[in-house]
């Protein structure tokens, strides 16, 4: 071949080949979770209906870079969708079909059948969900809605409990991991005739491209003995320093790229664990005198509990029956809070009420939580690039400090 | 054996010297690490803006490190080349090559900037894929907009930067000059609104879109969000501000090569 097209295919390779490594590293690179969007629940869904996700996140369209990740176990199986629809529009599309129909977060079974039959390309994903836990991680491909349902196809109550987040890509693993597949053995197959060419035209020039006399000399000495192998340890030192400074790079690359993640950091504030009697209420009060982000995380010992986040004005009002919060119910959550503006000093009333006929225990964390950005990795990811900069320069001129 | 052609043997020289192993490759490595990490898609999905207005705003924000190493890229390969080529006298050896000075100039710009454009688009085109594959093909006449209108600008700078290493026979006077535009434009655009607006009148928007065609497109996609922009271009109209903005820059390439041809004493 043409020594022209070698360099032409061997330089398309390379660069093919280090774009695919570059995808390689993002692909490497975990989702962020977005701020105080956990959300974990206990449904109990009645025979032959289904439910939306009623989560507030995911009113919000998902795009390329904005993702979701759900996971769920259930006592007997039932059926998990996720649809590229909103909720809003399936609630409509069942109200105006079924005029009878009032709008709700639950509806029968036999509905999202008909539904389902006449937006069979809106099921982004379709999953059997039983007492093994189902994950799922999505980043959609273009603008979309999602709508997370739950359909109970059995005859008797089943109890699925499931948790999920939004998350935050720079690019969705999967779709950077599939190009760098590709590109890498591709590039490399590109660049061999070019690497080899080059390797020889090396061999043989190197004698007269040595700066130093000193180290011609050596070389000279070592060429007068071919089998001593000297000219081979060279390039074997080059090898060698390659690799470490592919290391070094790649790896300050990294680093440098997971320091963009900010750590995240929390100082807890309330660790308590108490009882709620029967058919009775009980509150806890935690003392906020900073703004920021506050989450609330409570687990039930048996069955689950209503409960809900107020201000003081609130829970007095509440008392009398003037007030009537968001209630939650579930055994276990993670509940986050967003307070706001300079000299904050509130106290907040965590409520929780017990509507069965027996006792509960229930243990309640509640945690003042930031982030930082991660110095470590940044310093880690900087030091590591410096090295690896600084070992090819010293590859590049290490014929000179011979002299 | 084969005659060896003049114009490919300058070339392959320039594209030797303007990326030498791994310039190509470094350059590769930044475009797809910039291209994704400086990406931000968020904001959009709850205001309910168009598809349109989504991809031109992702491809902004795709486009704004890549775009600066792309500038920094041909204005290194302007001083490296034609204006070291100028100053330290190598020209001559390329002039004793049986070819046309414009041959000659062709040759060095195609190195220059045609692999760099080449590595930028095609590096970027791919990231838009990969982030967003079913975006792009619905929107393909929004994506080539949109990378037209973003190029422009770089263009222009370059072909001002070139035309004055030619003149100055010094491409790192050029290549500062350069630098100082790309931010002088930069600032312009913010300076630019604030006139407008101060004047009551589009007249400093829409000169200033002459050169730098995103910012009139930035309106014309921005109008289709919301009916209070100060500033609400047609289609035809953003159409021609690229053009404009093109036409700019041919012209002063086209000066470029006739100063080279015609002016140039050596």
């Amino acid at each position: 071949m043409n020594k022209r097209w070698i360099i032409l295919l061997g330089r398309g390779g390379t660069v093919l080949m280090v774009a695919g490594l570059a995808l390689l590293l993002l692909s490497l690179i975990p989702p962020r979770t977005v701020e105080n969007t956990d959300f974990e629940q206990t449904l109990n869904l009645q025979p032959k209906t289904f439910t939306f996700e009623l989560s507030y996140f995911l009113t919000f369209p998902a795009d390329p870079q904005h993702g979701f990740y759900v996971n769920a176990e259930a006592n007997r199986s039932v059926i998990a969708y996720l649809l590229n629809v909103g909720r809003e529009y399936v609630q409509q599309w069942i109200t105006s079909q079924f005029t009878d129909i009032q709008p709700s977060p639950s509806f029968n079974g036999s509905i999202l059948e008909e539904f389902l039959s006449n937006h069979q390309a809106s099921v982004i994903w379709q999953e059997n969900v039983d007492d093994k836990e189902v994950e799922l991680q999505y980043a959609p491909t273009r603008l979309t809605n999602i709508t997370l349902i739950f359909s109970n196809q059995n005859l008797e109550v089943a109890k699925v409990k499931y948790s999920g987040k939004l998350l935050n890509f720079i690019v969705p693993s999967e779709r950077a991991l599939r190009p760098a597949e590709v590109a890498i053995p591709v590039g490399f197959i590109l660049s061999v005739p070019w690497l080899s060419f080059m390797w020889k035209r090396r061999r043989t020039v190197l004698p007269e491209s040595l700066p130093s006399p000193k180290v011609a000399d050596h070389v000279l000495r070592e060429s007068a003995a071919p089998n001593s192998g000297s000219r081979f340890r060279i390039g074997k030192a080059m090898i060698i320093g390659g690799v470490v400074v592919l290391a070094l790079l790649s790896s300050g690359t990294f680093l440098l790229l997971n320091s963009l993640m900010p750590l995240e950091k929390k100082n807890l504030l309330v660790d308590t664990s108490f009882s709620v009697a029967a058919n009775k209420y009980e509150n806890e009060t935690v003392g906020i005198d900073s703004p920021g982000n506050y989450v609330a995380s409570l687990t039930v010992s048996e069955g689950t509990i209503k409960f809900a986040a107020m201000l003081s004005s609130q829970f007095s009002r509440w008392l009398d029956g003037q007030f009537e919060p968001s209630w939650v119910e579930t055994d276990q959550t993670n509940y986050g809070m967003v307070m706001g503006g300079q000299g904050v000093d509130l106290t907040i009333y965590f409520v929780f009420v017990n509507n069965d006929s027996f006792g509960k225990e229930v243990h309640l964390e509640v945690s003042k939580v930031w982030k930082e950005t991660n110095y470590p990795d940044l310093l880690g990811g900087v030091a590591l690039v410096l090295s690896g900069i600084i070992t090819v320069v010293v590859l590049k001129y290490r014929r000179r400090l011979y002299v | 054996m084969r005659k060896p052609k003049p114009f490919i043997e300058i070339l392959s020289s320039s594209l030797h010297g303007d990326y030498k192993f791994p310039i190509l490759e470094i350059l590769a490595f930044l475009f797809v690490l910039s291209s994704f990490v400086f990406t931000n898609i968020g904001g959009w999905g709850s205001t309910g803006a168009s598809e349109e207005f989504v991809v031109f705003s992702i491809i902004r924000s795709l486009m704004g490190l890549p775009l600066f190493i792309l500038v920094m890229l041909l204005l290194k390969n302007i001083a490296s080349g034609i204006g070291n080529d100028l100053e330290k006298g190598t020209i001559q050896t390329l002039l004793a090559y049986p070819l046309k000075r414009r041959s000659i100039l062709t040759a060095r710009l195609l190195s220059a900037f045609g692999m760099a454009l080449l590595l930028f688009l095609g590096i970027q085109i791919s990231a838009l894929y990969i982030l967003t594959p079913d975006m792009v093909a619905p929107n393909l006449p929004v994506v080539l907009l949109s990378y037209a209108a973003n190029i422009s600008l770089p263009l222009f700078i370059a072909s001002v930067t070139l035309l004055m290493a030619l003149i100055l026979r010094k491409g790192s006077l050029g290549v500062i000059v350069g630098i100082m535009f790309f931010f002088l434009f930069g600032i312009l655009s913010s300076l630019v609104s604030f006139m407008s607006q101060a004047m009551n009148s589009i007249l400093p928007m829409q000169l200033y879109s002459l050169v730098s065609p995103s910012f009139c497109l930035d309106f014309y996609y921005g109008s289709l969000q919301s009916d209070h922009v100060f500033w609400a271009p047609s289609f035809s109209e953003a159409l021609m501000y690229v053009g404009a903005g093109y036409g700019i820059s041919a012209f002063l390439f086209c000066l470029s090569y006739f100063y080279f041809c015609r002016r140039l004493n050596l």
